[in-house]
């Protein structure tokens, strides 16, 4: 796959998280500034093809010399004026191949001077100072060129080698771009050479850089025949291929991607995120607090353990086994006979209303048996319970209205009204005493969060339960010992069956009904010894384990909402870093430092 | 003028400004510090009285400029004190160094001259080159100074540069700089026009009393024209250049009279080398020396005093405007207490006790003889009440239930209404304040707290006036009305009666479940007001006083609860939630500036405002 596919890539990913930021932008100051820059990138993306020239722009302070190191090295005198008073450049002077004109996006040629240059894709630019009086005009105007540069040139001189806004700008752009780093007028200081590169390497160490000799000039444009300035006249001008320049502009593009992403902006979104999700894991555990109180109740406590019992006898048939199996399949299914039994006299003589409405009767309660009975357990909730949930709720609103995005929560949520509720309307909205506890419930509040999230809970946490303590109700020696007399009796049975036949006679009705009365009474001591076991087992499950596993209730809906929509942002932003940071890695191995700048170390 | 009373008294009003602004300052939740207030640091930094030797003032002036422009190598060549200076590296000093004339400084005390500092004796260069160096330390060391007759004493100070990266320094070098009274304005000639060196140097023009700049490491043209050019962009537009001082001059003007010069560049500077850029300046050197101590110290205490007294009148407007806005949303938080409490008394009223309170009152209020008369029945109607009473209390037992009291649905609903109100009452404040939850008064976690220590609070009991305006009431319309009171007073026993014997009969007949329902019944008619139970009877016995004339008598006790009501709700809203919540830090930020003595501050600008027209 080719460099540019895997920077389609890249585009396609910055698109998308340009479309989240400009919807999150109006409360996110961040997002917006992110939104700014990855417009930018993006539009450096669109040009990144070998058309353009390698643009390397000259930035520095005021009075460093700019303009004579830009004359010198094009060896045109004059070309960027000089003069002796300061912050004179005031525009743009740039020379270039008057082939390579046209692709300059960030000429205005209006105002800026374009120099014709003999040197084929390659575009130097002369920008006017950053530091003076006139900052503002000129800053905008230098701001421009750089952001549209592949290298930039760092250009200070000895006295303003510490310079504090000038090294902020340098460490502004450090990431995004390619450097070479001149010291100019170095011969206003002809003994402190070594002392001042030494000096000067310190600082650019402090802004990230590790400079050595290939990408370091110390240098005087008055004296354009030394060594130095010779090095640095043939790193500005090496010979380029249209694939490195290429790469060059890759390199830009994800520089600026990667700024747009950078820690700087991402900082606020991280604590926005951090914010909203320490606040919602909070209020999380005030609603798990809620429910645990409300399930705690000894209504709802005898609820569960009754469908406990029931939940452990429909698992009992297969561990109880052979003959006792039967009547504990039979408890279990009770009202299931009785239905069948209901219809089948319905089916086989004459039909009723009565008689429906009992086989109907007998098919609801089959069908309820070991539900988790929802009435029950919202019974347990009461007015102040309801109160607290309502409080999480409205806590949660404002939670996201305090980290200022309320904007979010109007996106999520729809517009709010122009007016808000007044105290005499939001009162008159309350429910008043006389309301049932379940009329309350449906209103609204709490309904949601029991039936959507707790019964489920509650229904897993008894299915666990109840397997474990079928188990421990039922294990082999108590199948055996129940299984044991009426195997006895069944085997006594078959015997006596057996010898009649063996003796050719016919064994009597009643010894049937006998022997079948007496397999029925077998059975029984099992079955109760199983009852009493199923009795001492069944406990019902620990209501604040449930509780607490009750995760993004949704009295924090409106919280989480917004913190998932930031998380998603966060996740996005930094899957596209890491996508445009091992690109830029990958095209960084084909740009060498004497010919391309140093990167950020 | 005796300058020194002057001064004195001058002094008095500015230590009335320090005593009261930083307090009105901190009252008004001011985050940045005093010093960021324009003026300030100057005003404060000034001696407590004119220090004089041999009868001549004591000045400082200060060697001001930024990193490279040479200021230490001056500071040696006018000294001749030894002070880290040259090319590597930038910046060399960390410190400020004064350079304190030798028959000054046994008679000084340098701490008086530099409030503030911490002042020790220069014994190496080193010290200034420091970094670990505390930030208000002051090195100083004697020098020979040539001091003419009639000019001032001179302490001249080497501050560290305010435009490196060692943003450390650049506190110290305004701080000193804001401290002279001269300030030698020193610039490399590429630096001139620098913003942050452009900004400092309109400072100095704001407060100097006298301004010298030096153009240094060029030669006396480009120095000239460099000059001119800073001059023609004073005049031209830039920022702040406009500014008028006190003298009358605008800060370009003031510019462009100061004492410009320039030195070349050069491995080993001389004092002479300084050279004035106009024929009639000054030598450098005797620049300093033969000031007149006098007018420039005036001079500089008039412009210090302008800004600072400004910077003062204006912390008292906003003072003033705080004590307004903490009044006026005081006053919006009350009217939201008020609306509030309207709502809650307006939505429940205890039927129960008022039917309670009015069958009492019309029971007491019947004749002698009908009282008489119903004695017997009111006796066994008692007895039936307090024993359906018993078998209620004994059922509940019996079926587990808790015993509720009688009273409890009202204060249910009380307290119900009471949680609503505080949850709309914190919702409102939000959007009213939006500026208070970033500024954490009212944020989630602070509504929730307050709010849940406010419902765990007992609700307000009723107030017993109003329970005597009822009685009151009642027994004025019993007066009026002796029959309807006699029908209404003995209403209660016949239906106990009824409940009593309809127990009995359901007892032979079908084992008293029936009947005791019926009691029950019964026995709420009978102390009807004690349950004031279902809105159903209610309904029922209001209709039946309204037939009995009392229609009028029951709006005005209505109208009578809920003014009293509405009172005892605002208290409780007030004091379990709202103060705790907001009020009380607008009470405190309120008491804060009340205690600072704001005409006090006001009439010291005024008298300070005064002596500058006085000393101009």
């Amino acid at each position: 796959m080719s460099t540019m596919n895997l920077l389609s890539g890249v585009e396609r990913d910055a698109k998308a998280l340009l479309d989240r930021a400009a919807r999150m932008a109006g409360a996110l100051p961040a997002a917006s500034v992110i939104a700014v820059r990855l417009g930018r990138a993006l539009e450096l993306a669109a040009g990144a093809d070998g058309a353009r020239p390698a643009t390397i722009v000259l930035l520095g302070g005021t009075g460093v010399g700019k303009s004579a190191l830009f004359n010198a090295l094009i060896r045109v005198p004059g070309a960027s004026p000089e003069h002796v008073t300061r912050a004179h450049t005031d525009r743009l002077y740039v020379a270039a191949d008057p082939a390579d004109r046209h692709a300059l996006g960030f000429l205005d040629e209006a105002r800026d001077v374009f120099i014709p240059s003999p040197a084929h894709g390659l575009a130097l630019v002369d920008a006017p100072d950053i530091d003076s009086v006139k900052w503002h005009e000129h800053r905008a105007v230098t701001r421009a060129a750089v952001e549209a540069c592949d290298v930039a040139v760092y250009i200070t001189s000895p006295d303003k080698v510490a310079n504090f806004t000038v090294n902020e700008e340098v460490r502004e752009w450090a990431s995004r771009k390619r450097w070479f780093f001149v010291m100019n007028r170095m011969d206003e200081v002809p003994g402190a050479l070594e002392a001042k590169r030494g000096e000067f390497d310190r600082r650019l160490a402090q802004l990230g850089f590790a400079p050595d000799d290939s990408v370091r000039f110390m240098v005087s444009a008055q004296q354009a025949d030394g060594d130095e300035f010779n090095r640095l006249a043939r790193a500005v001008f090496s010979a380029r291929t249209v694939a490195q320049v290429q790469a060059l502009h890759i390199n830009t593009a994800l520089g600026a991607v990667r700024h747009a992403v950078a820690d700087d902006v991402m900082a606020p979104l991280r604590a926005a995120h951090s914010r909203l999700a320490a606040d919602e894991r909070a209020l999380e555990q005030r609603v798990q607090a809620v429910l645990a109180d409300g399930l705690s109740t000894p209504r709802v406590t005898d609820a569960l353990e009754r469908v406990m019992r029931e939940t452990v006898w429909m698992q009992l048939p297969g561990r109880a086994g052979w003959l006792l199996a039967i009547p504990v399949w039979l408890r279990c299914r009770v009202y299931a006979v009785m239905s069948a039994f209901a219809l089948g006299r319905m089916a086989t003589g004459a039909a009723s209303l009565a008689r429906l409405v009992r086989a109907g009767w007998y098919a609801v309660m089959a069908a309820l048996r070991g539900a988790m009975p929802l009435h029950v357990l919202l019974s347990g909730f009461s007015q102040e319970h309801l109160r607290q949930l309502q409080a999480v709720r409205n806590d949660a609103a404002r939670a996201v209205e305090d980290a200022g995005l309320g904007s979010l929560l109007r996106d999520e949520h729809g517009p709010a009204g122009d007016d808000a509720p007044s105290i005499g309307e939001a009162l008159a909205a309350v429910p008043v005493i006389g309301h049932s506890i379940s009329r309350l419930i449906a209103a609204g509040t709490a309904r949601d969060t029991v039936r959507g999230q707790v019964l489920p809970l509650v229904e897993a946490a008894v299915a666990a339960c109840a397997q474990d303590a079928a188990r421990r109700a039922v294990g082999p020696a108590v199948s055996l010992i129940g299984n044991a007399l009426p195997t006895v009796v069944l085997g006594q049975t078959a015997w006596r069956v057996f010898s009649a036949w063996q003796n050719g006679r016919w064994l009597p009705f009643e010894f049937y009904l006998s022997a079948a009365m007496m397999l029925v009474l077998s059975v029984l001591p099992g079955y109760l010894l199983v009852a009493a076991r199923v009795r001492s087992s069944a406990v019902a499950p620990d209501v604040a384990a449930v509780a607490a596993a009750v995760a993004a209730p949704a009295e924090t809906r409106v919280l989480s909402g917004v913190a998932a929509q930031i998380n998603g942002f966060i996740t996005a932003a930094d899957a596209l870093r890491r996508n445009a940071e091992a690109l830029r890695d990958a095209v960084a191995s084909e740009l060498a430092p004497p010919a391309f700048g140093a990167r950020e170390a | 003028m005796d300058i020194s009373s002057v001064f004195r008294r001058y002094r008095a009003h500015v230590r009335t400004l320090c005593a009261h602004i930083p307090a009105l300052h901190e009252a008004l939740g001011g985050r940045e510090p005093l010093d960021s207030l324009p003026g300030w640091r100057e005003l404060v930094s000034r001696p407590a009285e004119i220090i004089e030797v041999d009868g001549n003032p004591l000045l400082v002036a200060t060697l001001f400029g930024p990193s490279g422009a040479g200021k230490s190598t001056v500071f040696r060549l006018l000294t001749g004190i030894d002070v880290p200076a040259g090319e590597v590296p930038r910046p060399r000093s960390y410190s400020c160094g004064v350079a304190v004339p030798a028959r000054a400084a046994g008679q000084v005390k340098l701490e008086q001259v530099f409030p503030g500092w911490h002042c020790i004796p220069l014994s190496s260069p080193d010290q200034l080159g420091d970094p670990a160096a505390p930030d208000d330390t002051l090195y100083y060391a004697p020098f020979q100074a040539r001091r003419e007759a009639e000019g001032a004493w001179l302490l001249l100070a080497d501050v560290p540069d305010f435009n490196t990266v060692e943003k450390r320094n650049w506190a110290k070098a305004e701080r000193m700089a804001a401290r002279a009274e001269i300030v030698v304005f020193m610039s490399h000639p590429e630096g001139y026009i620098e913003a942050v060196v452009v900004d400092h140097l309109l400072r100095c023009c704001r407060h100097a009393g006298h301004l010298a700049y030096v153009m240094t490491k060029t030669n006396a043209g480009d120095a000239r024209a460099r000059w001119d050019d800073l001059l023609r962009r004073a005049h031209g537009g830039l920022p702040g250049f406009d500014e008028m001082r006190s003298d009358g001059r605008t800060l370009a003007q003031f510019l462009a009279g100061a004492d410009a010069y320039c030195s070349p560049r050069s491995e080993a500077p001389r004092l002479e080398d300084i050279q004035p850029l106009r024929q009639d300046a000054p030598p450098f050197p005797s620049l300093l020396l033969g000031a007149d101590g006098t007018r420039i110290l005036l001079a500089n205490l008039v412009e210090v005093t302008r800004t600072g007294v400004a910077s003062c009148a204006y912390v008292c407007t906003r003072a003033a405007a705080a004590r307004d806005r903490l009044s006026e949303r005081t006053g919006r938080i009350g009217a939201l207490l008020d609306q509030c409490a309207l709502v809650i008394a307006g939505a429940e009223f205890p039927a129960g006790r008022m039917l309670e309170l009015i069958i009492e009152t019309a029971r007491h209020s019947r004749p002698a003889w009908l009282r008489c008369i119903a004695a017997p029945v009111s006796f066994i109607a008692r007895g039936v009440v307090v024993a359906v009473k018993h078998a209620r209390t004994a059922l509940r037992k019996l079926k587990g239930g808790e015993l509720r009291d009688e009273l409890r649905p009202r204060e249910d609903l009380e307290r119900q209404r009471l949680g609503q109100a505080v949850e709309a009452l914190a919702t409102a404040l939000r959007a009213e304040f939006e500026d208070e939850i970033a500024a954490g008064m009212l944020v989630q976690s602070r509504c929730r707290s307050f709010a849940e220590q406010f419902i765990a609070m007992p609700v307000p009991p009723i107030h017993d006036d109003w329970e005597t305006f009822v009685r009151t009431k009642i027994a004025g319309w019993a007066h009026a009305h002796p029959w309807r009171n006699s029908v209404l007073g003995s209403l209660t026993d016949v239906l106990a009666l009824i409940g009593g014997g309809a127990i009995v009969l359901d007892l032979f007949v079908g084992m008293g479940g029936g009947a005791l329902a019926f009691s029950g019944v019964a026995g709420k008619l009978g102390i009807v007001g004690a349950a004031g139970a279902g809105c159903f009877v209610a309904s029922v016995l209001l209709k039946l006083f309204e037939e009995l004339g009392l229609r009028d008598t029951l709006l005005e006790i209505d109208e009578a609860w809920r003014r009293q009501r509405a009172l005892d709700m605002r208290g409780h809203l007030e004091a379990g939630f709202a103060r705790p919540l907001i009020l009380g830090e607008y009470e405190r930020m309120a008491a804060a500036l009340a205690a600072a003595p704001l005409d006090e501050c006001r009439a010291a600008c005024a008298s300070l405002e005064s002596y500058m027209e006085l000393i101009r």
